[in-house]
């Protein structure tokens, strides 16, 4: 037959149908050269799935395939439907039926051309085997191994010939499945056993055949393709060694490797030339090599199809493959020759698809809801997604191709780092960022990687966070405040609705600074000891200086820890130039309650302190062994905390709730060494009997030694190199109290520096800082006015002006800074008033009483108001008065928290027993255990005694055992053993202890916790995510995942970070770059039956909807479901959602721990759920017996299914079972209990 | 702990000598006599109460538990795991059992020659990766798969009926069950080797018509069948968990699904019946329908063709 040209063939091919028996990002490239070259019209199939995909816009017209997903494979179904549509010609593309070698042969018999090779040479090439033979009879290399399936036996001999390591690869398997690397004889047995059930398992054929592995190899590929008549054209080659587990992410040609020489490239088309010769292939084909390090290839296989990369060979050469591949298939003959087909270009391919490669590339598939593509010149996109288009799970992940070309190799380099950068798909994970990653990499820039390359860089490869633009980011967390009305972040509940009355836009007017002559005294950059220099020399001349707590200890007291970074920026250049000898600006529960609330990383908060507000000194609190938690740490943690907190803070105030001073130690060793830091260990105070200034100064002595001990000085020495903090934290102790301490210490140790910090609770906060001023302190605690509530520290012009009028003392402040700075704090603070701080603020002078500090007062009230237990309040500050008097320790974090807890209990539970009259009996016996000695006590007393602690918790029963430190005034009585550890009391006493818990506490593995982060984040944690994660775990992970969705919240604006946006207001806001962004909200929907919402907003000059979860989902449940509390052991919950089948019990009944008490069946799977303790059963929420009635149950997942309650008391006379507990009768046969 | 072999749990003997086994069990079933008497001689193990078999200890990789008769295959297997006698993949095989029994304790009818089964799944409650986390919920449809796999490896051409009822045509010709009591999990499988349940016998709501398990090679004897099956079903499980993220599980599980694209009666817990369209499986396993085209996924409930 006459060869046609190519013009003939676009004659004959014009106006006819072409169907592209695929979809996605093939049949949209294919149907675009069908139309734009012939004129044809572009038929594709598509399934139900996909028929509005976008890779559906390519064609004219579209063949359905149904709703089964799988259809595409389903090539007689094709074949038929495209007979019947006057179909000239069929495309395969690539995947599904493309290698399917009775696919040309089944058009053939359909009289449908085939756009592809012909079956026989088809099955030839396709085949690994036959190929193998092939290329040996035309002496193409191929990779030592066996000539086809083997068995064990056979595979060791092999082995042995070609030498470990090498591969097991199974006969079925294909793009890089079923590959097995065997490196040593000995695990050649499990690991053919391994591999031939998974070939099986996959590709439904367990033969396994041999091959020698390659180390250090590129994969090459050749481009091939040929006409009807012997033409045979040999492209460059295309580099595709940047691989994972077989399957390429990148490609380029030509490639860039410096090994890679002319000649190689003509032998490898060479071989390529005379494999397609030889079994008169037509068509395109890849015939791909193995190259080792010297340049040696090997032929692996060859592909029978059009290729994902082809792309990258049609930007080299400036044509249309799949033209020229469908023109050929139609008889014309191949117009490429080695002189009007050169070379020109350098193009590289990015494989774009929708995985998560953080989790170990798993597909997600999800609405696409941003799509911004990259252009410009040297880019090519070929993709089969859009904004809004609902990527489907049924099918591959792959969904774009990003092809760039140049004229050089760093061209194509900076053109891919380029267009990755501008490439932006949200909505679902791609592999967009990991890219970036390749590409940025010095070995792949250097063009020096193989195959291994992902697998050996992997951990700097994953080191990425996957983050949209900032802006996006933040406006996406605006528009979910603004949806639900409230901040859910702030972990203060539902505090507001959507329409709830604002406090308004917050715009701050910021005042200038006062011009003022004022001299600082102390400085940041000072060395310690000339600080405390000039501490001791004001001193002797009359000055006191004074530490503002106003953005830490105040606002935590007063305003439930909530003050932003965002604020701080605001207040701190203000507060930086009042002339405080420090800011406190960190530390205690204001370092948890960062990450818990304020999404902010501590230390980071830290660091921008010192940038805003460079001059003064910064403060920090931490609580000895529980350092920034609340529970006892290993030393190791502390130190690593130790030193990051010595980076960003100047004093490190320490203290110990036992006051057992070798807590401090690890502490002590981090700041004592540097010469820039100030140790100011802390006297934690009460004010009770035992706890006087005799008492307090043993703890001096403690402190003066364990810091001389430390530092290797005398004692003298130590305790000029630190200050003594006197911490009253409760705001106890009356002015001649303080006066006799301070006066005590300062005369027992005058070099020593000493800080006086107390609360306002009693009201009594100016009188005694004055006679604390007055007995000697160099350095008072106080705040700016405005933030002053009446549980924080007292306000700092009255305190200053006391000191100066009334005792006769002088400051050195700048009075008219302070003055501004509180004029901007009076701007901020109704917004934390109103939504942070609603419960009590007022003074307290019971305080001296019940002795809770701080803001432990209002939240403890809080507590028991949100509990339902207001009216037992009284009665629980009654029963905190008394046991401060039985268990002796002082009430600072978190023995006050230990202190409340056991009050709490200890009266719900009376209450709960034998209601008011039962609480009323316990206080009562209180009374009489604090009021008469030992012996005047009657054996009822002794016994009704051991109700005080029944009810206990652990932290309690900890503290009593000496787990947390020494306590201070020895350990209690035993009876207090006998009533909380009830039966084991004489083992607890034979348990204590009163070492410091350092001594005992393991170091904890910071390797394997680092690790443990690093796999939870897909990418290493920074040294302070590590540190974080070391004190709060899990609300550092929530922060950390927090700023990588929705960036740096301090951005957002005080008002909307509580209250939201309004419909149509417009809110200014900057990122962290400076960059200005305006975002107004359109509109908000009303929840659909699912509870989202969605917010459609304009931010900066893109309109974005977003979807918020504003309400629950209408359940089928007509009622909330009642859910199993997992703390309460007589809660049984379903363990899984599914369908309840049996349910054993009834109410009433009686059961054994061990019983199975119902059965919840999903999935054929079927769980049992059994009696964790022995009791009754007392509610049976839902009930069924299938068996019987056919009839299953949908329950919840942790919905409450049975409630039990104790084991019921036994009539002693009739052993008949009582039904409540508050019987005097037996109902059964009268017997009085 | 019992190590990989076969053995004879000697309470579960039905009073006869083990040495008798061969012939009574002939009474009972031919194929029984010739496992046993492949088995013979038998010894005494170094766990009280089992007698091991020295004849065939080779190919079991697993220990299997043989009881000529018992209530059920399941209670004994939980009790051996509970008193650590059967390890993961640890089994029991029972010649009958009076109490057999299938999903929702439905009766299953246990006549000699089939395979009644139950063993000890592995635990992955301490798995830190992604299978750790989805197990849970992936567990029916792994067992499912990893037997149907096992199967075909012993050449039989089974699909899955969602979750893991195994399919031979569209016969039914075994299933399975999952019990899971204190975090330990047993798997009941029985597998119509010999007979199986007349047309007119099943449940008028039973999904398809009983058959019996063709395999090529001929081999149908219970224990015969079972040791190949364990061994295989380990490999497989252990070799896609290594080698398998639970993503791509599932597509691999979608490829061995029964009836998908067909119309199907769905039957959910109580009296709700409502024919759809199977599509395929979601990430957690559960069965995706299409109901007059809205999509939904179905967990629990059983599903029969129209």
């Amino acid at each position: 037959m006459k060869p046609k040209s190519f013009d003939q063939v676009l004659e004959e091919i014009r106006g006819k149908r072409i169907l592209v028996a695929n979809r996605g990002i093939p049949a949209r490239r294919i149907c675009r050269s069908i139309t734009e070259m012939f004129d044809a019209i572009a038929v594709m199939t598509a399934t139900d799935v996909d028929k509005t995909s976008p890779a559906t816009s390519g064609a004219n017209e579209l063949l359905m395939l149904g709703s089964n997903p799988r259809a595409y494979l389903d090539l007689d179904r094709v074949i038929r439907e495209a007979k019947a549509r006057d179909i000239v010609a069929i495309h395969p593309g690539w995947g599904f039926g493309a290698e399917d070698d009775t696919f040309p042969k089944r058009c053939e018999e359909a009289g449908i051309i085939f756009i592809g090779p012909r079956q026989e040479p088809m099955r030839i090439l396709g085949n690994k085997v036959a190929v193998r033979a092939l290329a040996k009879e035309q002496g193409v290399p191929v990779v030592p191994g066996s000539e086809g399936a083997v068995s064990i036996p056979e595979a060791r001999e092999l082995a042995k010939e070609i030498g470990f390591p090498i591969m097991l690869k199974a006969e079925g398997g294909g793009g890089g499945r079923g590959i097995y690397e065997v490196y040593e004889e000995s695990e050649l047995e499990s690991a053919f056993s391994k591999a031939s059930a998974l070939a099986q398992a996959s590709f439904g054929n367990p033969r396994l055949y041999v091959e020698k592995l390659l180390t250090s190899i590129r994969h090459i590929e050749i481009q091939v393709i040929a006409d009807t008549y012997g033409n045979v054209f040999c492209f460059d080659e295309r580099d595709c060694s940047v691989q994972r587990n077989h399957q390429k992410l990148v490609e380029i040609t030509p490639s860039p490797w410096p090994t890679y020489s002319e000649e190689l490239r003509e032998q490898l088309k060479e071989y390529s030339r005379r494999l397609i010769q030889a079994v008169g292939y037509h068509s395109l084909a890849t015939v791909e090599f193995l190259v080792d390090q010297e340049g040696t290839p090997y032929l692996i296989e060859v592909n029978t199809r059009l290729q994902v990369e082809h792309g990258i060979t049609e930007c080299r050469y400036g044509i249309d493959l799949v033209e020229e591949q469908i023109a050929t298939a139609f008889g014309s003959e191949l117009r490429f020759n080695e002189e009007n087909t050169k070379p020109y270009q350098w193009a590289m391919q990015c494989r774009i698809n929708c995985e998560d490669p953080q989790k170990d590339f798993s597909p997600n598939a999800g609405r696409i809801t941003r799509y911004v593509s990259p252009g410009g010149q040297g880019v090519r996109i070929d993709s089969c997604v859009s904004d809004g288009y609902r990527f489907p799970s049924n099918y591959d992940s792959a969904a774009a191709l990003l092809i760039t070309y140049g004229n050089s190799w760093n061209k194509i380099v900076s053109l891919t780092q380029r267009a990755l950068r501008e490439y932006m798909i949200s909505g679902v994970k791609t592999t967009i960022p990991f890219h970036r990653q390749i590409i940025g990499h010095s070995k792949f820039i250097e063009a020096d990687y193989d195959t291994n390359f992902i697998r050996k860089h992997r951990n700097e490869l994953m080191n990425y966070s996957d983050r949209e633009p900032e802006s996006l980011r933040l406006s996406r967390l605006i528009a979910e405040i603004s949806a639900k009305g409230y901040n859910e972040y702030v972990q203060l509940g539902e505090y507001r609705g959507r329409d709830d009355k604002r406090v308004g836009r917050f715009e701050p007017v910021m005042p200038d600074f006062p011009a003022t002559y004022f001299e600082p005294r102390i400085t940041r950059g000072m060395k310690r000891d000339s600080i405390l220099d000039a501490l001791r020399e004001d001193r002797e001349k009359g000055i006191v200086h004074m530490t503002d707590t106003t953005t830490r200890d105040i606002t935590q007291s007063n305003s439930g820890n909530r003050f932003r970074l965002a604020e701080d920026k605001l207040v701190g250049p203000y507060l930086d130039r009042c002339g405080f000898f420090s800011l406190e600006n960190g530390g205690g529960a204001h370092f948890h309650v960062a990450m818990l609330a304020n999404m902010t990383y501590p230390f980071t908060e830290a660091k921008k302190w010192n940038q805003f507000a460079p001059q003064t000194l910064k403060q920090i609190l931490i609580r000895s062994t529980n350092v920034l938690g609340y529970k006892p740490q290993p030393k190791n943690v502390m130190r690593m905390t130790g030193e990051m907190i010595n980076e960003h803070y100047d004093v490190i105030r320490c203290f110990d709730f036992l006051n057992h001073i070798e807590n401090m130690r690890p502490f002590a060793e981090v700041a004592l060494n540097s010469e820039a830091n100030i140790f100011e260990p802390a006297i934690s105070l009460s004010w009770a009997k035992g706890f006087d200034v005799a008492r307090y100064l043993e703890v001096t002595d403690d402190i003066v030694g364990m810091c001389a001990d430390v530092a290797g000085v005398s004692r003298d020495k130590a305790t000029r190199m630190i200050i003594l903090g006197l911490k009253d934290m409760a705001g106890v102790c009356p002015p001649r109290f303080m006066r006799e301490l301070i006066g005590s210490i300062r005369e027992k140790y005058p070099e020593l520096v000493v800080h006086s910090h107390r609360h306002y609770t009693d009201g009594l906060f100016v009188p005694t800082m004055g006679a604390a001023a007055d007995a000697g302190a160099h350095i008072v605690d106080v705040a700016i006015g405005s933030a002053v509530r009446w549980y924080g520290q007292g306000e700092v012009l009255s305190t200053a002006t006391y000191i100066e009028d009334e005792i006769g003392l002088k400051t050195n402040l700048d009075k008219d800074m302070i003055r501004a700075t509180n004029f901007v704090l009076k701007q901020i603070m109704p917004y934390y008033d109103r939504y942070t701080a609603p419960y009590f603020q007022g003074i307290d002078h019971d305080v001296v009483k019940h002795g809770m500090p701080g803001g432990a007062t209002s939240s403890s009230q809080e507590g028991a108001m949100k509990q339902g237990y207001i009216k037992l309040l009284p009665y629980m500050l009654k029963f905190l008065e008394g046991t401060r008097k039985i268990v002796r320790y002082h009430d600072v974090t978190p023995g006050s928290q230990i202190t409340w807890n056991t009050a709490f209990l200890a009266v719900t539970g009376a209450y709960k027993r034998g209601g008011e009259v039962e609480v009323r009996r316990l206080l009562n016996i209180l009374d009489i255990v604090n009021l008469c000695e030992e012996s005047a006590l009657t054996s009822y007393e002794r016994e009704a005694r051991l109700d005080l602690y029944r009810d206990s918790n652990d932290a309690f029963r900890q503290l009593l055992l000496g787990k947390y430190g020494k306590l201070p005034l020895g350990f209690p009585e035993d009876w207090v053993y006998q009533s909380a550890f009830g039966k084991s009391w004489e083992k607890a006493i034979a348990e204590r202890t009163e070492e410091s818990p350092l001594k005992t506490l393991q170091d904890v593995d910071v390797a394997a916790e680092e690790s443990a982060l690093q796999e939870r984040l897909g990418r290493y944690p920074s040294r302070e995510e590590l540190v974080m994660y070391l004190n709060h775990p899990g609300d550092a992970i929530k922060t950390i995942e927090f700023c990588d969705k929705y960036a740096n919240c301090n951005n957002v604006p005080l008002d909307a970070w509580f209250e939201g946006l309004e419909k149509g207001e417009t809110l200014h806001f900057q990122g962290d770059c400076k960059k200005p962004h305006a975002m107004r909200i359109l509109d908000i929907s009303e929840p659909d039956e699912n509870g989202m919402s969605i917010v459609r907003y304009i931010v900066d000059s893109e309109i974005v909807s977003h979807q918020v979860e504003v309400a629950d989902p209408q359940s089928s449940f007509k009622d909330a479901v009642e859910v199993a509390d997992s703390s309460n052991e007589y809660h049984m919950g379903s363990p899984c959602n599914g369908d309840l089948w049996v349910m054993h019990v009834r109410p009433g009944d009686k059961v054994k721990a061990g019983e199975e008490i119902f059965n919840v069946s999903v999935m054929k799977q079927e769980k049992a759920v059994y009696a964790p303790v022995d009791g009754i059963v007392k509610r049976v929420l839902k009930s069924a017996n299938f068996q019987e009635d056919r009839l299953m149950v949908p329950v919840k997942e942790n919905e409450l299914l049975v409630e039990l309650g104790p084991p019921a008391d036994v009539c002693p006379t009739c052993k008949e079972t009582f039904p409540t507990s508050d019987c005097r009768f037996c109902p059964s046969c009268g017997q009085k209990v | 702990m019992l190590p990989p072999g076969i053995f004879l749990w000697e309470q579960g003997c039905g009073g006869f000598a083990p040495s008798d086994f061969p012939r009574s069990l002939a009474e009972l079933h031919p194929n029984w006599a010739s496992d046993m008497d492949s088995l013979q001689p038998w010894d005494s193990s170094d766990v009280p109460g089992f007698l091991q078999s020295y004849a065939s200890a080779e190919d079991a990789e697993t220990p299997i538990v043989v009881c000529c008769d018992c209530p059920t295959t399941m209670d004994l297997a939980f009790r051996f795991a509970e008193e650590e006698l059967l390890p993961e993949w640890g089994s029991v095989v029972a010649v009958t059992q009076q109490e057999g029994r299938g999903q929702l304790r439905r009766h299953w009818v246990s006549p000699p020659g089939n395979l009644h089964v139950s063993v000890v799944m592995p635990g992955y409650t301490g798995r830190h990766d992604l299978w750790g986390d989805c197990m849970a919920a992936l567990q029916p449809l792994v067992a499912g798969y990893v037997f149907v796999a096992a199967l075909e490896q012993m050449g039989a051409h089974i699909k899955l009926k969602w979750p893991n009822d195994f399919l031979q045509g569209e016969r039914k010709v075994g299933g399975m069950l999952l019990e899971e009591r204190n975090g330990v999990i047993v798997l009941g499988m029985g597998i119509n080797l010999v007979a199986s349940p007349d047309d007119s016998e099943m449940r008028k709501d039973s999904a398809a018509k009983a058959g019996i398990l063709q395999l090529s090679a001929g081999r149908s004897t219970p224990l015969g069948v079972w040791k190949c099956l364990v061994n295989r079903s380990k490999n497989i499980y252990t070799a896609l968990i290594d080698a398998f993220s639970p993503s791509e599980f599932i597509s691999l599980a979608a490829e061995r699904l029964a009836w998908v694209g067909r119309l199907i009666l769905v039957r959910e817990g109580g009296d709700q019946v409502y024919q759809a369209r199977i599509m395929g499986l979601s990430s957690d396993g559960g069965l995706v329908l299409d109901r007059n085209g809205r999509k939904e996924t179905l967990y629990s409930g059983s599903i029969l063709p129209v």
